[in-house]
């Protein structure tokens, strides 16, 4: 993976830009070697480079201001949250300002009444839930980082969680936007009310990973927290007998709050590490949360216990407490450090595939396992069919960085071979930029490009993330058609 | 106007380049159910999707349904309840209202991104759309999002394209997400209490742990509750409800409640009345009442009815109430107002769709010009 290079003419005039910037944010520029160096990577840290210049605003009017002036200077800007993305979304870049949102750390409101909260985007995720556990609501998607984490880096990358199933993504869960143009407006999208009178602007925000403009505040849905959780541990001989496992609860009706699977190498690495008491012979581990009112949870529990038994389960436990719940997913949870421990390294990969497929994609993985020399392990959101193989690799042996890369690329090949797509929830930013010609043809990517023509005709904003190239929004706009008259009499006409 | 009923995507593709050459207006269609809202268009042709039709892909496990943009939605609902699935936004049924013939395509269903009772709990309309085929301005297919209930690889277009009433791109193909059906409902309902209190008691049972999926008042008319899930689920939460309401309450059993609830979709305790404009105001739900108090300061006879809590607010009201007054009413920022049913002769002068903020309102503009560069797709009807 190359990083873009810097365009030296911007680099040239690195300090009047940041004698611009002082002047907008006096106490919040960051331009000295070892102070930057913070900043250098995201969560996708195989990627490392030094930011131009790292800018921390205070407020909507401060990034106003910094917009116009990148703008009008064509000055390029990375916007950044808490820099957990594992994708390379907030990845610097040698000739681009850094936005970093750490001090948009406020909650502005939180209204119980119209259920909803209004918060500054450097707020973590976690923070959120916090603020209001103690009136028995929370803020629903809960991806892994989120103790980390910030909510406009959940908006810009709409990010998931295991929960996801039946409580939606961080769009299905946002009321309200306020954002900065590349023009310098602030705009707000939505508010405490639901849905917009014209286009669905806010939709299109989410998930842009930072290339359309900067978020500033974000009005979140809160829902009131179910008054209990219990969770199924199920084991199987083979990964299949668990895909039809799953395939058989939402056949039945049932949308558990969390359905997540493991396999093999994923169980025995998790065991290792936390000792949930997973078995360790098992080729394939299903949780199952099912939350509600006691006498509904129970109801289904029963159901997924008789369909696990039905699909070949040879271990099944249902918790009878809350310890032992979070002790089942405690594993789970720990997958990543767990990875972590076996080996010096890996990558985490991010493809979703019509669940159908799986026990063929586990197959075909287990080949490209043996072809690029490297081992591989398996979480999965398995309700909504996100898979995260996490490649196993060591960087400081020559070539097995590039070879994990190449493993990585290849399994999102499969997952869009097998009608699936390149990423569910940590977006494709630099990490699986090259790919997007393998799930999109050239039309497709020029059609989602005049949105960002729209919003950023001068690609100032994020630029090298997520499109492989971008066209000039003039020769977008230019129309290719010819003709004269209709083309076919036979065309029914009414 | 003429139009056109291409019989596939190849043949409306070319539609839109023979338009596109001569700039030349399309109204584009399902079935023309939804003609009767937003501003009039003005074209000498029209493009009708209803040609394009048919499910192309259900498997009910992968709770995704991929089908033709012209497919009746009669035959998708059909093929969803033979699996126990439905779609969780549970569509509007405006005919009664608008006075057109039952049936709309799913295209038009799409494009207009109307949602209904279900709406606040489960998601929009285009909260359940993963992907689409099209057409773009200059009469180029395109594919945008994907098959799968997870993604978000690129810009997410479906979602622009929901709701944008056929101003960017023909849809030709369209992938849902599409849910279980609960396996029970039940309705609570309650006589006779004014709007402040019924407002606020749907207020209360809504931050319960009830998991209400639906909350509508009538002004002047009952208040309902409902609840989905397993049965004993239903149950429990009912008596929970009771008890917190602490008020007489009829209960509606499943059958009662479906009946209901589908007379709301078709908004029949205000389709029925004189012939009045009908406006729909999304709100903050603590400030309905203040903003129906002030319509009916303007027209005494409007009839109102809540739904989502107060979140969405109906009403029917003389068409001497001019438009300006009427989003005078919404609190700045605090919502908006559309006119949903009113003579021609009212929507052609404009003021159907809330007025955006100036910056807003540019970056629509740059966005129809960037996808529809030559100002083809329904000229007139977002105005
Ligand atoms: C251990 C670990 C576990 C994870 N688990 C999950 C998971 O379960 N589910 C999941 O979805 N993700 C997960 N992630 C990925 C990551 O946490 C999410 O993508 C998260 O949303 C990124 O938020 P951030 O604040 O760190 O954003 P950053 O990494 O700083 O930025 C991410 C993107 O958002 C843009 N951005 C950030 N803030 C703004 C803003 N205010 N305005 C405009 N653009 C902005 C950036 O330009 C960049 O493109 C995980 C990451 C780690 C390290
Ligand atoms: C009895 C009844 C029951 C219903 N039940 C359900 C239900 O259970 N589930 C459900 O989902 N809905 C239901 N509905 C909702 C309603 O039918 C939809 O809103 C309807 O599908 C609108 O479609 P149409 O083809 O008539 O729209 P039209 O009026 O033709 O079009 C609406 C708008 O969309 C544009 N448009 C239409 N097609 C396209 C296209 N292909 N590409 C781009 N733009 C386009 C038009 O230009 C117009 O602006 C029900 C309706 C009725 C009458």
């Amino acid at each position: 993976m190359q990083l873009p290079a810097a365009d030296p003419a911007i680099v040239s005039r690195r300090a009047a830009i940041v004698g611009a910037l002082r002047e907008i944010v006096p106490d919040g520029v960051i331009a000295e070697d070892t102070a930057l160096r913070a900043y250098e990577s995201d969560g996708l840290s195989a990627l490392r480079q030094m930011p131009l210049v790292v800018v921390l605003p205070r407020t909507t009017e401060q990034v106003a201001r910094i917009l116009s002036y990148c703008r009008r200077d064509g000055v390029k800007i990375v916007p950044r949250g808490a820099g957990t993305s594992l994708s390379g979304g907030s990845t610097p870049l040698g000739d681009a300002v850094t936005l970093a949102m750490g001090r948009f750390n406020r909650i502005l409101e939180v209204d119980l009444d119209n259920r909803c909260a209004v918060v500054q985007p450097g707020v973590t995720n976690l923070a959120i839930s916090r603020a209001v556990e103690s009136d028995g609501f929370y803020y629903a998607p809960d991806p892994s980082s989120q103790i980390a984490c910030s909510i406009g880096g959940n908006v810009a990358e709409n990010a998931g969680g295991v929960h996801c199933l039946k409580y939606g993504l961080t769009a299905n869960n946002l009321l309200g936007l306020e954002m900065v143009l590349m023009t310098g407006e602030v705009i707000r999208l939505g508010g405490r009310h639901l849905d917009a009178p014209g286009y669905d602007l806010m939709g299109v925000v989410t998930g842009s990973e930072g290339l359309l403009g900067v978020i500033t505040e974000v009005t979140v849905r809160l829902l009131r927290r179910p008054e209990t959780a219990r969770a199924v541990l199920m084991g199987f001989e083979d990964p299949g007998q668990a895909a039809a496992c799953v395939a058989a609860i939402i056949a039945a009706g049932i949308i558990p709050a969390g359905l997540e699977m493991m396999d093999g190498p994923a169980i025995r690495a998790a065991e290792d590490f936390v000792h949930a008491g997973y078995p360790t012979e098992a080729g394939a581990l299903l949780i199952c949360e099912l939350d509600g009112p006691a006498v509904e949870v129970d109801a289904l529990i029963a159901r997924v216990e008789s369909l696990a038994r039905a699909n070949g389960a040879t271990t099944l436990r249902t918790s009878t407490t809350e310890a032992e719940r979070l002790l089942f997913w405690a594993g789970r949870k720990a997958a990543f450090p767990a990875a972590g421990r076996i080996s010096p390294d890996y990558l985490c990969m991010d493809g979703t595939i019509p669940r159908r497929r799986l026990p063929e994609v586990l197959a075909r993985m287990q080949d490209l396992s043996r072809l690029h020399g490297l081992r591989v392990a398996n979480v999965f959101h398995a309700g909504d069919g996100n898979l995260h193989p996490l490649i196993l690799f060591d960087a400081n042996r020559p070539g097995e960085l590039e070879r994990a890369e190449a493993f990585g690329a290849d399994i999102l090949r499969l997952c869009v071979e097998v009608g699936g797509v390149l990423t569910g929830e940590h977006g494709v930013g630099l990490e699986k930029r090259d790919l997007m010609p393998v799930m999109f043809g050239e039309e497709d990517i020029r059609q989602q490009q005049r949105i960002k023509c729209a919003f950023d005709p001068d690609h100032l904003l994020n630029p090298g993330k997520v499109y492989p190239t971008l066209h000039r929004c003039a020769e977008l706009g230019r129309l290719h058609v010819s003709g004269g008259h209709l083309p076919f009499p036979d065309l029914p006409r009414f | 106007m003429e139009w056109l009923t291409p019989a596939d995507e190849t043949a409306a593709a070319e539609v839109v380049r023979w338009a596109a050459a001569r700039r030349e207006g399309l109204e584009i269609r399902g079935h023309g159910t939804k003609a009767a809202i937003g501003s009039p268009v003005q074209a000498a042709f029209g493009l009708s999707l209803a040609g394009l039709s048919g499910i192309t892909a259900y498997d009910p496990a992968e709770l995704v349904l991929t089908a033709a943009a012209g497919t009746p939605l009669a035959e998708i609902r059909a093929a969803l309840s033979a699996a126990g699935q439905h779609l969780p936004f549970e569509p509007p049924d405006l005919s009664a209202l608008l006075g057109t013939p039952e049936e709309g395509t799913l295209g038009g269903l799409v494009s207009a991104g109307l949602s209904g009772a279900r709406r606040p709990f489960a998601g929009a309309c285009r909260d359940h759309v993963l992907g689409v085929r099209g057409i773009g301005g200059g009469g180029e297919p395109f594919r945008a999002g994907g098959q799968v209930v997870k993604n978000v690889t690129g810009f997410d277009l479906s979602k622009l394209l929901c709701g944008a009433w056929g101003t960017l791109a023909v849809l030709t193909e369209i992938s849902l997400k599409v849910l279980p059906a609960p396996e029970t409902q039940a309705t609570l309902l309650l006589d006779g209490l004014d709007d402040t209190r019924a407002l606020s008691l749907l207020g209360q049972a809504l931050r319960s742990p009830a998991d209400v999926s639906g909350a509508a008042h009538v002004s002047g008319g009952e208040t309902a509750l409902r609840l989905e899930g397993p049965p004993e689920s239903v149950r429990w939460r009912g008596q929970g409800l009771r008890d917190l309401l602490g008020l007489p309450v009829r209960l509606l059993d499943d059958a009662a409640s479906r009946d209901w609830w589908q007379r709301w979709q078709r908004l029949e305790p205000l389709a029925a009345g004189p012939d009045f404009p009908v406006w729909k105001l999304s709100l903050v739900p603590t400030q309905a009442v203040a903003v129906a108090g002030l319509l009916r300061q303007a027209d005494p006879s409007l009839r109102a009815v809540y739904d989502w809590g107060g979140g969405l607010l109906w009403v029917a009201l003389s068409p001497t109430v001019e438009a300006a007054r009427i989003r005078q009413a919404v609190p700045p920022g605090g919502g908006h107002a559309t006119l949903i049913r009113a003579p021609l002769a009212v929507r052609a002068a404009g003021g159907v769709f809330a007025p955006e903020a100036p910056a807003v309102a540019a970056l629509s503009r740059r966005l129809k010009d960037s996808f529809d560069p030559a100002g083809i797709f329904n000229p007139g009807r977002m105005a």
